[in-house]
């Protein structure tokens, strides 16, 4: 019975032809946003991996010198775009993927794409994961608005009682043909990552990712489909259904994740560039002054003996990375507070969630954004400490007169960054899976109620 | 087959229904005449427990319908005055559909144009869409419902309410068809002509009540006119 009512509704709203248009729309938006992410995606990773290369060949390359100018010769290090950012580039637009490693100085993430986009670019770079999230509920409201709305206007719903079929088995069958229109989207999606994973090589893991990451799209849809069947069983006619779920809409992807965005950022500020590098630069300047007098017990680098530069230079360093780590510590933790004030915010949106299970999942939310920062620095404090240490050993009197040469320089291993496995993701994600199924729960029990109270008259 | 005792239904405070007894047998078509407000579709409501009664019972086939009123359903077939179908499926996509919910079970094609056929709808008009379909073709593929289902009572509220003289007098010549099969056949309705020309029993309700309850064999239209309008002025 089940499936006889759910083929009888698709048959309905492909017939009308709202199906054609909506869908249809919908579907074209999401291939060719996927078709776009993945050419990106292909480009960038092997821009990226051609860059990181060369910057490292250039290192090796860089002829004799003494450690610490070579230390300041510096590099560039990219974040691998893992596969599924072709679908949800996440965060990494705005933050950047690209450290600078120098001596002295922790770098944050550079060349941030929506810093240099257009308002046209912007629009460009709409990702499928976008689509979906804002697209996908517009769907299943507006072929579904009048599943018991509809009925009730056309007297068909009278029909359909007279012949004593369960209200529960409408609804299941209401539920499927809905479910099959947004299949229609989701398929090919699943479809193309598929292929976009196998194409990777990297199997294992993203297809975790992937799986993750279709419970929370599958659970998000079915919110929205179970609670606009809720209204349309509700409502006294498809007129108000429609406007009711629209609204709806509005305020579940728009209203609730901008004041969400809005007030975390007011209840945890970020601190603006020039307070923060000031911060930074009083830091170092008390901790290196504080490591010289207790190490030293001179107030300048300059009075710093000879043969002892080299373990100053190392004693200044490791003073920097306490500053470093206080204030960046302090600035990630910022984010992270934002990130959970927004989190809380959106328990009233089930969109809110499914971005944190969805970047996270991608492996381009805040999380993966400052392991890669975390790695990137550690990468840094290695050149530097190697740099240090053989010049302790090695110059002696000569002080900055020594020289080294490239056997010390590719002692220096490449920088090879893996994004961290699906486990890891998860375990900073599950509070949005679990917000997602109570949220999905909700609307299904929600559903039941509205249609056990269906009177067809 | 269809009984109801002391049947009762106030919308706010208003009686529309009053205490209402009625019994109609296999077989036997009772028509329930009446002008508007007088309770002949609060009635079927009730019968199809699309309305809850306020006080008294009804029953179907012996079983209550306000206790099991999806197992009642399996007996019943109805037909409003616009039989409600889907306009995207064709006449015999509808009665598919509904044959398929009603009895669990598919019918073949041929079956379906039989019935429709049965019920004096041509297969050509069959295969047409419904959007495009008179009054009078909606009522034939209600009837095929109500034929395939095999139904063992039938309620029709106005059903020739609108129809043209010859789809009317074919629809009488339908239920006739189906009482012989003994289905027995509940009919609100304002037309006397074919109340008298297709029931075996004829009530005239009046507030609710029914006020006057004849074997049709027993008048004729011009003294059921007579009565009926005496009554209405009463």
């Amino acid at each position: 019975m089940i499936a006889v009512v759910a083929k009888r509704d698709f048959i309905g709203f492909v017939r009308d032809g709202r199906f054609s248009w909506v869908g249809g729309l919908a579907l074209v938006l999401l291939l060719s946003s996927i078709a776009v992410g993945w050419r990106h995606h292909s480009e960038l990773a092997q821009e990226r991996r051609a860059a990181q290369l060369e910057g490292y060949e250039t290192w090796v390359a860089q002829g004799r010198k003494n450690p610490h100018s070579a230390a300041h010769l510096g590099m560039f290090v990219f974040k691998p775009e893992t596969t599924l950012a072709l679908f949800d580039p996440g965060l990494e637009p705005y933050v950047g993927a690209t450290v600078w490693l120098e001596a002295h100085e922790q770098s944050d993430l550079k060349f941030r794409p929506a810093r240099d986009a257009t308002g046209l670019r912007r629009f460009g770079d709409l990702s499928a994961a976008f689509v979906l999230q804002m697209i996908g509920p517009l769907v299943v409201l507006l072929i579904g608005f009048d599943a018991f709305a509809g009925e009730r206007e056309q007297g068909t719903l009278r029909q359909l009682s007279s012949l004593g079929v369960p209200p529960h088995r409408l609804l299941w069958g209401k539920a499927t043909a809905v479910a099959a229109g947004v299949a229609t989207l989701l398929v090919p999606t699943v479809v193309l990552l598929l292929a976009a994973v196998f194409a990777s090589g990297d199997l294992g893991d993203s297809l975790a990712r992937l799986a993750w990451l279709l419970l929370g799209y599958c659970l998000y849809l079915g919110t929205f489909l179970f609670s606009t069947l809720a209204v349309s069983a509700a409502a006294p006619n498809s007129r108000v259904a429609l406007i009711v779920l629209l609204a709806a809409w509005i305020v579940a992807t728009v209203v609730i994740p901008r004041a969400a965005s809005e007030l975390s950022r007011i209840q945890y500020p970020t601190p603006t560039a020039f307070a923060f590098d000031s911060a930074v630069a009083d830091g170092l300047e008390h901790a290196r002054r504080q490591a010289l007098e207790e190490n030293f017990h001179v107030k300048r680098s300059q009075d710093v003996p000879i043969e002892e530069t080299g373990r100053a230079l190392q004693i200044d360093d490791h003073a920097a990375y306490l500053v470093f780590d206080k204030h960046y510590g302090a600035l990630w933790d910022v984010f992270a507070r934002q990130q959970r004030a927004q989190e809380t915010i959106g328990l009233l949106s089930p969109l809110v969630a499914l971005r944190g299970l969805s970047t996270g999942m991608a492996g381009t939310d805040l999380a993966h954004q400052r392991d890669f920062a975390a790695a990137a620095e550690r990468h840094r404090r290695l050149i530097q400490d190697m740099m240090s240490d053989d010049r302790i050993v090695h110059a002696g009197a000569e002080g900055y007169n020594y020289q080294a040469d490239a056997e010390l320089w590719r002692k220096v291993p490449p920088f090879d960054y893996a994004s961290p496995p699906s486990g890891w993701a998860l375990a900073r994600c599950w509070p949005n899976l679990v917000v997602l199924a109570a949220g999905f729960v909700l609307s299904l029990l929600s559903a039941v109620a509205s249609v056990r109270r269906l009177r067809p008259l | 087959m269809i009984r109801t005792r002391k049947l009762c239904k106030y919308f706010d405070g208003d009686r529309a229904l009053d205490s209402v007894d009625l019994d109609i047998a296999p077989g036997e078509v009772y028509c329930l005449l009446g002008a508007n407000g007088a309770g002949k579709t609060t009635l079927i409501n009730i019968l199809l427990d699309f309305l809850p009664a306020s006080s008294g019972n009804a029953w179907i086939n012996g079983l209550d319908v306000s206790v099991e009123p999806l197992e009642t359903k399996k007996y019943v077939a109805y037909i409003p005055e616009q039989v409600m179908l889907y306009g995207t499926l064709s006449g015999v996509e509808n009665l598919d559909y509904f044959v398929t919910l009603a009895t669990g079970r598919r019918l073949g094609r041929e079956r379906l144009l039989e019935l429709l056929g049965e019920a004096g709808l041509a297969a050509d008009a069959a295969e047409r869409r419904v959007a495009k379909y008179s009054k009078g073709m909606r009522q034939k593929v209600g009837v095929a419902i109500a034929f395939a289902k095999d139904a063992k009572a039938l309620l029709l509220d106005e059903p020739t309410s609108g129809l043209d003289p010859q789809a009317a007098d074919e629809f009488s010549r339908l239920l006739k068809k189906a009482s012989d099969r003994g289905v027995a056949i509940l009919m609100a309705t304002h037309d006397l002509f074919h109340a008298k020309q297709t029931g075996t029993r004829i009530g005239i309700a009046r507030r609710g009540k029914i006020v006057a309850n004849l074997d049709a064999s027993d008048i004729g239209h011009a003294d059921l006119e007579a009565l009926y309008l005496d009554l209405m002025r009463a």
